[in-house]
């Protein structure tokens, strides 16, 4: 295949992952404000559904990039090394603080919702108030701003 | 929970005599026969064992409990695990110190081998001053929410309707999630037992035994999970509470079960063979096996005793005990499994 069909395959896969992870930023934004546990449920599972299609973007946007890469012979560049080292850095970094933080907002929500009293309203809503999704949309945006001035400037 | 069988072994110590009277106890309020091992060939002559479990059987019976005995030339540890796996047995009952020369403050080499080969539940007795054992009045049990550990409060609470003992839960960990845990424990509990909760922060083993100490509690229980494999070596918690709890601790069989270990209404993943089966028995006793990989991204589902569901762990996915899924992202179901009981 020419470098230019890998190139659309990973911009695809670019794609398809910023609309998939956008769904999942979107619920988490939109949870801050919810108080009603089955809403946040329901917020959640509307996160998780779109799993599937961020995991299959991400294989589609390394894969199309690698081999793109080695196209134009551009792994002899630091740009496309340190693009991929921030990628799985913020991944790797990302899934324990979202998965750790959001798991227990599903717990909670999910024992409230089958009528549990361990949980008060104001406690629910000192979890909600997280400051959590703020910091996963700033690691997120800034890490993608960062690799996208790297793939358009390739500075060095 | 049912005891039908306890296998108790012995080398005629003082040391094994305080173990000796804990299982009596046991096996006394349980209606369970125990099986007396003495193993001969290391440091104890045929003469000394044979010797040894005629006393502890004579005892037993004084009791009114059920007794069989045996000798067996082997390591001792290997003979109590061998006799345990061909009796069916329910429980095993040793000392910490364990028979012969053992370290001080240390679990001894026959109880340590035991507590991470059993094929059913270990009872470890604390033979640390030999003192004359008390019944068991109070017991505590840790939990962390997990299914595994679900089933250890299951079991605890069982014990305890046998025992007539009260019984406290603990979690250690995040304070919101404590909450509704030992809120669900309490709630679930089988039986009648009295029961209080305890909230802790910091480092399982360590708030574990602190409160164990504090409270005066008769026997620790706790789930075998972390038991066995390489997880012994990073010293899971079930594994430092045997060694550093000071008092017994009753390690539940809650990972490495078999078919037959599944009681009626509950479920759980089980080994048969090489392989492992997500099994549930209903109230009828009929067994409903399935696939353990969730259909979404072949994660292993937990068994949810409360809903009787199968949850993944990873992204949420729900199935029905038979395997139906009920809740995504998963779309199929899980599929049957072809297990056979005699």
């Amino acid at each position: 295949m020419t470098f230019l069909w890998w190139k659309f395959i990973h911009l695809a896969g670019v794609f398809g992952f910023l609309l998939s992870h956008g769904i999942s930023a979107g619920a988490s934004l939109r949870l801050r404000r919810e108080r009603d546990p089955a809403r946040v449920l329901a917020l959640a599972d509307l996160s998780q559904a779109s799993i599937t299609w961020l995991y299959g973007s991400m294989v589609g946007l390394l894969a199309g990039g690698v081999i793109a890469g080695f196209k134009i012979h551009a792994w002899g560049q630091g740009w496309i090394w340190v693009s991929l080292a921030v990628f799985l850095a913020v991944t790797a970094s990302m899934y324990p603080l979202a998965s750790n933080y959001y798991r227990k907002v599903r717990f909670v929500a999910k024992a409230m919702a089958d009528g549990s009293t361990a949980v008060s309203q104001e406690q629910f809503a000192s979890l909600l108030r997280s400051s959590r999704p703020f910091i996963l949309a700033g690691l997120g945006f800034g890490s993608l701003g960062f690799i996208l001035y790297l793939m358009v400037l390739k500075p060095f | 929970m049912s005891y039908r069988t306890i296998v108790f072994g012995t080398d005629g110590s003082d040391t094994a005599a305080v173990a000796q009277a804990a299982a009596f106890g046991l096996a006394s309020r349980a209606d369970a026969e125990v099986v007396i091992v003495s193993a001969f060939g290391g440091t104890l002559a045929r003469d000394a064992a044979e010797a040894a479990v005629a006393a502890a059987a004579s005892l037993a019976e004084q009791r009114g409990v059920k007794v069989r005995t045996l000798v067996v030339e082997a390591p001792a540890a290997e003979a109590i695990l061998h006799v345990a796996s061909t009796e069916d047995a329910g429980a095993i009952v040793v000392g910490s110190r364990g028979m012969g020369p053992a370290r001080r403050l240390h679990l001894g080499d026959v109880p340590d081998r035991v507590a991470h080969g059993a094929p059913c539940d270990v009872l470890i007795v604390d033979t640390s001053d030999e003192r004359k054992p008390a019944p068991i009045r109070t017991m505590l049990v840790g939990t962390d929410g997990s299914p595994t550990a679900t089933e250890a409060t299951r079991k605890a609470f069982e014990l305890a309707e046998i025992l007539r003992a009260a019984v406290t839960v603990i979690y250690v960990g995040d304070p919101m999630v404590g909450a509704i845990v030992l809120e669900q424990a309490i709630k679930d509990r089988p039986g009648e037992a009295r029961a209080e909760t305890l909230l802790e922060q910091g480092d399982p083993a360590d708030r574990i035994r602190e409160a164990a100490a504090r409270t005066g509690v008769d026997l620790i229980v706790v789930g075998n999970k972390g038991m066995a494999g390489a997880r012994r070596f990073l010293g899971s918690v079930p594994d430092r509470v045997a060694h550093e709890a000071p008092t017994d601790v009753l390690i539940v069989k809650t990972v490495g079960r078999a078919l037959e270990d599944l009681a009626p209404g509950h479920g759980g993943i089980v080994t048969i063979g090489s392989r492992t089966v997500a099994g549930y028995r209903d109230e009828q006793g009929v067994l409903h096996a399935v696939s353990p990989r969730c259909t979404h991204m072949g994660c292993t589902v937990d068994w949810n005793d409360r809903e009787k569901t199968w949850d993944c762990p990873c992204h949420g996915s729900r199935y029905r005990w038979d395997g139906a899924v009920t809740h995504g992202p998963a779309k199929r179901d899980l599929a049957p499994e072809d297990v056979s009981e005699s």
